[in-house]
């Protein structure tokens, strides 16, 4: 059974009177350790599917599973905790936490996962240094570049493990360097835990990175 | 209406909550202000209104003695002198109850149709019958048959009716108590020809009409052939007295808070409008960049300082004419259910909407201009900037630490804020510190008294006589004393003054001494009185008392909370009263538990007039004053809405700005109850901290309010107890903590896919 199935789902909006349907019985499986990348124009409906596949927003139909767990039928307190431990999320803009350092930021994934404090702080350390930024744990985000931050947002996902990475562009503010170092660590995280990747980007160098590629097309994913 | 006001206009869409939060705090700062100028004037048009429809006389004089009608109507042939009513006074005993009172008897000829002390009917008749009487609202008498004994001989009364006249208006107070009063006594109006069978074929009342201040002396000089005991201006009844009390309370007390509260306006709508402003960086230099001057783009803020005041102004009309009504009604009531009169005054009005149309424009117009300094450039790369107090990082929890800083992001903005709140809730504690230190410094008065039982003659009493006849028993010491009200005058002015004249005054009670000394050959005057007459410690004033004078030298100034006393000797009042003469003693006891004992005696005694208990008058002090204590209580919670308001206002700039950060913790899953416990501790910080700082507000706006209220009334010193300050302190963080609600909410309904999408790139 396919780690991740998307049956048949549908999403539109409404605006006013008119409505526009972004996802339009779109179906996808994937295998754990699948690495996906999404494109297409803007408004094709990237961010929704992503969205829908990590519980932030719900389809109009359709079925989403993960792991065998149905996604479309979860409430909002199971979604929540679905979040938590499921699903890593990673920004264009990072959406780090400006209050709190980089260690801190990444100790945040772990909350609630009932573990110590020096069991967190130990665990966000190992992340830092994975993506290449010890020495850094005290700094907060406003005195870290661009890639940087990024990198603090990549460890906080995958800080807690996650069985499903979704990543929204997220090379789209980076330089080369960092974007390769960025994809580097999708790939090195992939192999040494299994983790699933769905990454959406318009970038075309992110292809040779990836398993395979699709593109939403009229609501629906045509395989490229 | 123009572009660019529309465009600020549509920004308030989302700001409904600020924009409704600041014209509140504006609204109650400007209705503050209102009521404290318009209750003061309602206050005095409703008294003054009531005082002349119940023929309030311009004058009242007492002889120490009854004297023929003809000789007193002989004396009072003045022309000066527009009419009169005589009448015959005395004080008698009564058992009701089982209990002994004192009872008043007024004897008087034209009880309720006369131009002059006209009696208002409440309940049952106006006496017809020998026998019949009325008794006085707020007298301890029932209706019915009473016995009452004046000067040892009884007299047979049936009261028929209960009234209201102007001279016992405040029928609350004890006489002669230390706050100038006049009841907690049966006072009975009965006929003036039933009064005399008892007491003689004579009156020693006279209550006159006159027809100016200009001729007052000219009474006065007519008086002299009477025996004078008490010589009072219808300006310095005690009626009148506690009337303007209560007027120059409300005149000082309301505008002076109203300041603080239009301060605290001012900087909420300064917070909000900053922040509003800051956050329109972006669209001002977008604005620039297409040649827009700068003027006009502020112009276009000032529509939104039209909107505030508009909401602000008619909400401050209508809390203010609210508060006007409640306090003028509440104030009116305890003064003796005074008809309510509300005059035409828009000046008070017009007052507070030109402070509130300042202090709004003020603050919308400065932020606007500090971000109209930057350069295009500047506003249209403007990025917020988050300064982070790292503090307790080893050992708080990553919900604590995310509060904390949360609080302390915009240092300026924190203090400013926990200044606002501290300020709003030390407005609100000052009133809490007032009554505190109010109760605290008359029991300090009370204690100050040392006699524990008073008693007054029914006619003058050579002093040795009541000495040796009234130290009995349990009497350590028997203290012989004078009172008088009469015209106190220096060379530069002239006021109505109650003498307390004693052998050895010290001996029944103790003086605060502000200077001078406590000389009491020479007069000893209580502050206010003092200033009045602009004299001091050196300086000689006069009394006045029915034509007769007698010249003393001011020896000391003291604090007192009858603020019209002067205390001197028995002996330098003696032209006034008579040589070797007292009125009354004060008396000592052994021990204060030997009170009923010694009263018991005096039942019978035909000179007795007035038996007066220390714990009586405390007690009679305490129930008036609670009244007044609930009020001001009332004031300390309603004014802590607004230390409220202020929270919220904070709490939602600082939240609101912070959406992403929250969609950002909602999207890694977190439970709610990380960000409930993150919030907890920036609200419950904010609130400590706050209610913290309100302490010293509290203390320094109480004692700006007693600095004031010292010119109005009487001298209050402010103490800071323990128990103050928990109750500020803690009721003050109770106060503050319900801001916690919006943000909590407003994370409930935050819409996480909207704001990822709009606002991350932020």
């Amino acid at each position: 059974m396919a780690f991740l199935s998307l049956e048949n789902v549908s999403k539109s909006y409404s605006n006013g009177d008119e409505t526009t349907t972004v996802l339009k019985d779109l179906s996808l499986t994937m295998d754990r350790g699948d690495m996906v990348m999404i494109m297409g124009p803007s408004g094709s409906g990237k961010t929704t599917l992503i969205n829908a596949i990590g519980g932030i927003e719900r389809p109009d139909q359709g079925r989403i599973v993960l792991d065998d767990i149905e996604v479309t039928s979860l409430d909002q307190r199971q979604l929540n905790e679905y979040r938590r431990n499921k699903v890593g999320f990673v920004f264009q803009f990072y959406n780090l936490i400006p209050t709190l350092t980089a260690l801190e930021n990444i100790m945040l994934a772990l909350e609630g996962r009932k573990k110590g404090r020096e069991e967190m702080r130990n665990k966000a350390s190992d992340q830092l240094e994975l993506v290449g930024l010890d020495g850094k744990q005290d700094r907060f985000p406003q005195e870290l570049s661009a890639g940087e931050q990024q990198r603090v947002a990549l460890a906080r996902a995958m800080v807690k493990e996650p069985d499903l990475i979704l990543a929204d562009e997220p090379t789209g503010n980076l330089d080369e360097s960092t974007e390769t170092m960025v994809l580097r660590i999708f790939t090195k995280v992939r192999e040494e835990l299994g983790t699933t990747f769905i990454v959406v980007s318009h970038n075309q160098r992110l292809r040779d990175y990836m398993d395979r590629c699709y593109e939403l097309r009229k609501g629906k994913l045509v395989s490229i | 209406m123009t572009l660019t006001v529309r465009m600020s206009l549509r920004r308030l869409r989302s700001r409904k909550l600020s924009l409704v939060l600041s014209s509140f705090i504006i609204a109650w700062a400007m209705a503050m202000l209102v009521a404290g100028m318009l209750s003061s004037q309602v206050l005095e048009v409703s008294s003054t209104a009531y005082l002349d429809d119940l023929g309030m006389p311009d004058m009242f004089v007492s002889l120490s003695e009854g004297r023929p009608i003809e000789e007193v109507e002989d004396a009072l042939s003045s022309s000066a002198i527009d009419t009169y009513d005589l009448r015959l006074r005395a004080n008698g005993r009564a058992t009701i109850g089982g209990a002994e009172v004192a009872v008043v008897l007024i004897g008087t000829s034209q009880p309720v149709n006369g131009e002059i002390n006209r009696l208002t009917l409440l309940e049952g008749r106006s006496f017809a019958a020998a026998e019949e009487s009325v008794m006085v609202a707020g007298s301890k008498t029932p209706m019915g048959s009473l016995e009452v004994t004046v000067n040892g001989l009884p007299l047979e009364l049936n009261i028929v009716g209960k009234v209201r006249s102007a001279e016992f208006l405040i029928n609350e107070l004890e006489t002669g108590s230390i706050v100038p009063g006049s009841g907690g006594m049966s006072v009975i109006y009965l006929p003036l020809t039933t009064l005399q069978t008892v007491l003689g074929q004579v009156v020693n009342d006279i209550s006159m009409m006159i027809d100016d201040v200009q001729s007052r002396q000219e009474v006065e000089a007519a008086l002299f052939p009477l025996p004078v005991s008490s010589m009072t201006y219808r300006e310095d009844h005690q009626t009148s007295v506690i009337i303007q009390m209560g007027v120059d309370k409300f005149k000082v007390m309301l505008p002076t808070i109203s300041i603080v509260f239009i301060f605290i306006g001012l900087i909420s709508i300064f917070i909000t409008m900053y922040r509003l402003v800051l956050s329109d960086s972006r669209n001002i230099g977008m604005l620039m960049s297409l040649g827009i001057d700068r003027w006009r783009i502020a112009s276009s803020y000032l529509a939104i300082a039209g909107v505030i005041l508009v909401l602000g102004g008619t909400l401050g009309v209508l809390m203010a004419y609210g508060f006007t009504a409640m306090i003028s009604q509440m104030a009116l009531d305890m003064m003796g259910q005074i008809p309510f009169v509300m005059p035409f005054a828009p000046l008070p009005f017009l007052t507070g909407l030109l402070v509130i149309v300042t202090a709004v424009i003020t603050a919308v117009l400065v932020p606007v201009a500090l971000v109209l300094r930057q350069s295009v450039n500047d506003a249209l790369r403007y990025v917020p900037r988050t300064k982070v107090w790292t503090f307790g990082r080893a050992t708080l929890t990553l919900a604590s630490s995310l509060g904390l800083r949360n609080l302390f992001r915009e240092p300026k903005r924190a203090a400013v804020v926990l200044m606002a709140i501290g300020l709003s809730i030390g407005a609100a504690g000052s009133w809490v510190l007032m009554v505190d230190s109010t109760q605290t410094y008359f029991d300090e008065q009370m204690s100050a008294q040392r006699w524990d039982v008073r008693i007054t003659f029914n006619a003058p009493l050579d002093s040795d006589q009541a000495i040796n006849d009234f130290s009995y028993g349990p009497a350590n010491t028997t203290v012989p004393f004078v009172t008088l009200n009469g015209v106190a005058s220096s060379d530069r002015a002239s006021v109505g003054a109650s003498v307390l004249a004693a052998s050895d005054i010290e001996e029944v009670r103790t003086f605060e001494l502000r200077r001078g000394s406590l000389d009491f050959e020479g007069a000893v005057l209580a502050k206010k009185i003092a200033e009045e007459l602009k004299v001091g410690p050196g300086e000689r004033i006069t009394l006045n008392l029915g034509g007769r004078t007698e010249t003393l030298l001011v020896t000391g100034e003291v604090n007192d909370l009858q603020t019209n006393a002067i205390y001197t000797s028995n002996a330098s009042v003696m032209a006034l009263l008579g040589e070797g003469l007292c009125q009354g003693v004060f008396v000592v006891l052994d021990d204060p538990a030997h009170t009923a004992d010694y009263v018991s005696v005096l039942a019978g005694d035909p000179m007795v007039g007035g038996i007066e208990l220390k714990e009586d008058v405390r007690l009679s002090l305490s129930n008036m004053y609670e009244g007044a204590i609930s009020m001001l209580y009332a004031f300390f919670a309603l004014n802590l809405l607004i230390a409220l308001a202020v929270a919220v206002l904070a709490t939602i700039i600082s939240t609101a700005e912070r959406d992403v950060e929250f969609t950002a913790l909602a999207s890694l899953g977190l439970p709610r109850s990380f960000i409930w416990r993150s919030l907890a501790v920036e609200v419950g910080t904010q609130a400590t901290i706050s209610a913290m700082l309100s302490i010293p507000f509290a203390f320094f706006l109480a004692k700006v309010f007693a600095t004031m209220m010292e010119e109005a009334v009487f001298y209050i010193p402010i103490i800071l107890s323990i128990a103050t300050t928990v109750t500020v302190v803690v009721i003050g963080w109770m106060f503050v903590w319900p801001s916690i609600i919006w943000p909590i909410r407003w994370f409930r309904r935050l819409d996480l896919v909207r704001t990822l999408r709009e606002r991350s790139s932020r």
